[in-house]
């Protein structure tokens, strides 16, 4: 075996370090990858499910208004005007098509589920990445100037998310919150 | 008398929109909350269908669907599966499993009650 091989075979400390940076972020992108693809998905199902929701029930609204003006037209002209009935069948109608658009958009809780429980996988992998990383800290004592620098980079990005995280949801339900009247 | 459908699925909100769809079509509906679930009920009682999803915790669709077709009084009894996968390996999955048909979600009401009487009328 010559000394190129033993180079390939065995990496020097600093090709150990550039390997372990490359690994991690590779497998970081894969997940955060993942995880940013089905937020872009979610967000379509949800848009598409409120946009179909909301024209269901402003339909629906204004069918019931309809059906209701034809009952009180035909309890005023007696119940047998043939019209009368006609115009309750085509409404009855308009509602089922409604109401059947609604089930269909509902049912986006069902996929958004799925797709938050695969992120919540990709996330479990980026914190496993962490936990490894954290686990073998102390291999990185070996002095090695050239990581003075990443450390830092990391200690600005960890403070510019904390100062800029936006606020979490606290809602966990769909209930109307309270008023505050000051 | 009205027909009766087990429909499994751990989505509450998947199986609300089943149950209303169906008995607006005048079946009657049993709710399982999983695979194990199902089977329990199936066990139970004969239902005329089984409606279930694929990805459930415990047991999945395909082991109930090769579970109910195990048991002599599910042999021939109509089982459709309502999942968001759509390739092909899954669906020969269930095709070798036993699954009589495959409906991709979101599921329209009308067309699921339509297929629901293709099948047991």
């Amino acid at each position: 075996m010559n000394a190129g091989d033993l180079a390939a075979g065995a990496p020097n400390a600093s090709g150990q370090a550039a390997d372990l940076f490359a690994g991690v972020a590779a497998h970081g992108h894969r997940h955060l990858d993942e995880v940013a693809r089905d937020l872009i998905q979610m967000d379509a199902l949800l848009e598409a499910a409120i946009g179909k929701l909301s024209t269901a029930f402003l339909a629906l609204h204004d069918t019931v208004a309809r059906q209701q003006a034809v009952l009180e037209q035909s309890l005023q002209d007696g119940c047998a005007v043939v019209g009368c009935s006609e115009a309750q069948h085509r409404l009855r109608g308009e509602i089922e098509r409604q109401v059947a658009a609604a089930v269909t958009s509902l049912q986006f809780q069902d996929m958004a589920s799925q797709l938050i429980g695969r992120m919540a996988g990709h996330l479990g992998g980026v914190r496993q990445i962490f936990d490894t990383l954290d686990t073998h800290a102390a291999a990185f004592a070996v002095h090695e100037p050239a990581l003075a620098p990443l450390t830092e980079r990391l200690a600005l990005h960890g403070a510019t998310l904390a100062a800029h995280a936006p606020r979490q949801v606290v809602q966990h339900g769909l209930e109307h919150g309270d008023i505050e009247l000051f | 008398m009205s027909k009766t459908i087990l429909a499994v699925d751990d989505s509450g909100s998947l199986r609300q929109m089943l149950t209303f769809s169906l008995k607006a079509a005048g079946y009657g509906v049993i709710e399982a909350v999983d695979g194990r679930d199902g089977l329990a009920k199936a066990k139970q009682q004969t239902v005329d269908l089984v409606l279930t999803d694929q990805n459930m915790p415990g047991m999945d669709g395909l082991s109930l669907i090769r579970a109910l077709r195990g048991m002599k009084k599910y042999q021939k009894v109509p089982i459709l599966m309502l999942t968001t996968e759509s390739d092909d390996a899954i669906k020969a999955e269930g095709r070798a499993a036993g699954a009589t048909g495959w409906l991709v979600k979101p599921f329209d009401p009308d067309r699921l009650t339509e297929v629901v009487q293709q099948l047991i009328g």
